[in-house]
């Protein structure tokens, strides 16, 4: 991160709901992030914390009956994502900003050439000629390290296994060069060894084209692998943040911690056995938002926590938590 | 040394598509080509593999959930593979399978009671206060209390589902478990509480697990003992601690490098071999050694001779021409 310089996209203050029956229920729960150019970035959590909502609320892509923005700003150049109509915003999403999603067989149109389907943003964004963006989408392809892109060029997706599949959602991801790549669960459908492959191929692109990266992920072993910093949300909200080293070294909230000792590879370098669950179960979205709301399930809370709820505050350079007892519990 | 309590040997499991189109004459998948492994008393032993080498075909043979086309399986030295399903019957007791996904394999329609009590009373006479009785116990074994007995599984969490579903399994004191990637869907919090409670389970009740599982640090955190397969084949067996210390076989040592690791400080993708494109079908698994389409190291020879699955020493087994 370069201190004083802008962030290509900030997050001040989001606030997602989602509309269950008559009731309506934070997803995303006052989240704050910047992003700098070139830099890394991973949000994780697990499931139901929020974070794919997140990256949807940034793209624009929620579906308006179930979800919406109700507050916050999502600032990508000055203009506010969140407030911009439509036809502004499609002309930003996928030339500046992109997105990859988990499953890749359902992010493609089966009955179009995968070269199509890559030719379709450069032409949509770029206004290329037919011929032009098809030559483009054989470099894509090309770039994505898909052998023969040209005769590949040519076929559906059910022809394709799944990593090559993924490759293919990246090059159209990344067929205009964008500033801000957004990954969500890139890898998680794949096999590790495929995987490898695809993390690997993200990582020399975003250096390559020097883009801005988020990626989204459950895994915190793919965490420590790739990106420079990290966030961890809890049940919409965002609870602590640091450098990717910080957080393994010294994580600060009791989540995290959890998280980490709940890692088989970790408790193994600890010599122990048995792993530190976390007992209980992520609260529901219905659940009361008062207080920490990883106070039911926290060996540290007291009653404090059960009341108020702790704002994000920093614990050292570069690290924030949400916690009334970090300062107390640092370290130990 | 004790006998095996499963003991598979040669095991083929050859799935035909049915015929389609005239002119498209579709190849046998070739799903478990040749499988021998086997389970001790109270051992647990992981079978791992990325999606298509046969693992979950294997763990179904091994339960009699599909008829094998050759070899053999004995559980307590008494071969099942062709038994009829009613001689089954008694054996089935002794192995239970808990799978991947509690909320597709717990009848939604069923109350706790009747779902934990089914196999009970699949097997026994038991009156209705002894049964709820009987999975009140059971509940408590697997961390829940006795109020769920009447619930259904839509009222309860995945990981309670998962604690539902190992309870079942435990109902009639099984000897083994068969668990089918069943820590593979949970979050890493609720995956973790599970991994605790089958290692809890396993030296109260001295229960042997076979354990189908793609997680590599799960599987190097909770096994004794590691097959590693690749397109139907078991490439390499070997106890868990020789396995992660150091691989003979390439694919495994391309599996444990592709395996990412949750410290910065030692992890980095640069240092890596990575293995290169996927895995073939197996219904086009590639002449001689299965392997050596994506192997590193491999020579002409691997192209014309299958490889066996020879011991190197008492405990490890590899199937490589070129290794140890």
């Amino acid at each position: 991160m370069t201190a004083g310089s802008a962030p290509i996209l900030a997050i001040e203050a989001l606030e997602t709901r989602v509309r269950v029956g008559q009731a309506s229920f934070p997803a995303v729960d006052g989240v704050s992030l910047s992003l700098h150019h070139g830099e890394s970035l991973a949000i994780v959590g697990e499931s139901g914390c929020g974070k794919s909502m997140l990256a949807l609320s940034v793209m624009g892509l929620l579906e308006p009956r179930v979800a919406r923005i109700v507050s916050g700003r999502v600032l990508f150049d000055g203009a506010d994502l969140a407030r911009l109509p439509e036809r502004r915003l499609r002309a930003i999403r996928g030339r500046d900003i992109s997105m990859i999603f988990q499953e890749p067989m359902s992010s493609l149109n089966p009955v179009l050439t995968v070269g199509r389907q890559v030719a379709e943003v450069v032409r949509q964004h770029e206004g290329l000629s037919p011929r032009a963006a098809w030559e483009r989408a054989v470099e894509m392809l090309a770039l994505v390290q898909i052998p023969d892109p040209r005769s590949r060029a040519g076929e559906f997706p059910h022809q394709l296994s799944g990593g090559m599949r993924q490759r293919v959602l990246i090059a159209i991801a990344l067929a205009c060069a964008p500033r801000v790549l957004l990954a969500d669960e890139p890898t998680t459908a794949l096999d590790v060894t495929v995987q490898a492959q695809i993390l690997d191929l993200i990582l020399s692109l975003q250096e390559r084209l020097s883009m801005a990266l988020v990626l989204i992920t459950h895994d915190l072993a793919v965490v420590a692998e790739t990106v420079s910093r990290v966030i961890v949300m809890y049940a919409g909200r965002k609870i602590e943040e640091a450098a990717t080293t910080a957080l393994f070294a010294r994580p600060a909230h009791p989540y995290t911690k959890g998280l980490l000792g709940s890692l088989p590879s970790r408790a193994r370098a600890d010599g122990t056995r048995r792993l530190t669950a976390i007992r209980g179960v992520v609260p529901p979205l219905s659940a009361l938002r008062r207080g920490c709301l990883f106070a039911s399930r926290c060996p540290h809370a007291v009653d404090r926590c059960r009341v108020e709820a702790p704002e994000l505050a920093p614990i050292e350079t570069g690290h924030v938590v949400a916690c009334w007892r970090a300062g107390e519990l640092w370290g130990r | 040394m004790t006998p095996p309590l499963l003991a598979l040997d040669g095991l083929v499991k050859h799935f035909r598509p049915r015929r389609g189109l005239r002119w498209h004459r579709p190849r046998p998948l070739r799903a478990v080509d040749g499988v021998s492994l086997a389970v001790g008393p109270s051992e647990t032993v992981a079978v791992v593999g990325e999606s298509g080498c046969g693992k979950s075909t294997l763990a179904r043979l091994a339960l009699r959930l599909l008829d094998p086309d050759a070899g053999s399986i004995r559980l307590d030295g008494h071969e099942i593979a062709g038994v009829t399903q009613s001689d089954l019957r008694p054996i089935r007791r002794r192995i239970q399978a808990v799978f991947q996904d509690p909320a597709a394999s717990l009848n939604p329609r069923l109350r706790i009671v009747d779902l934990i009590g089914e196999p009970i009373r699949n097997y026994e006479a038991i009156r209705r206060p002894a049964l709820r009785e009987r999975v009140a116990g059971l509940l408590g074994d697997v961390g829940l209390d006795a109020e769920h007995l009447d619930r259904f599984p839509h009222e309860i969490s995945g990981g309670q589902r998962q604690r539902i579903g190992i309870a079942r399994a435990l109902a009639l004191d099984p000897a083994l478990l068969v668990l089918d990637e069943a820590v593979s869907a949970l979050d890493v919090s609720i995956q973790a509480q599970i991994l605790n409670l089958l290692m809890d389970l396993q030296d109260e009740r001295r229960i042997a697990y076979l354990f189908i599982a793609h997680d590599l640090s799960v599987v190097e955190h909770f096994a004794d003992r590691v097959a590693v397969m690749y397109l139907g084949r078991i490439v390499e067996t070997a106890p868990v601690a020789d396995l992660f210390a150091g691989a003979l076989h390439p694919y495994t040592e391309a599996l444990l490098a592709a395996a990412p690791t949750p410290d910065p400080a030692r992890s980095g993708l640069t240092r890596r071999r990575l293995l290169k494109g996927d895995p073939p079908s197996p219904s086009a698994i590639p002449s001689g050694c299965r392997f050596r389409t994506r192997c590193p190291i491999a020579q002409p020879l691997c192209a014309e001779r299958d490889p066996a699955l020879l011991p190197v020493d008492d405990t490890r087994a590899v199937a490589c021409h070129l290794r140890p």
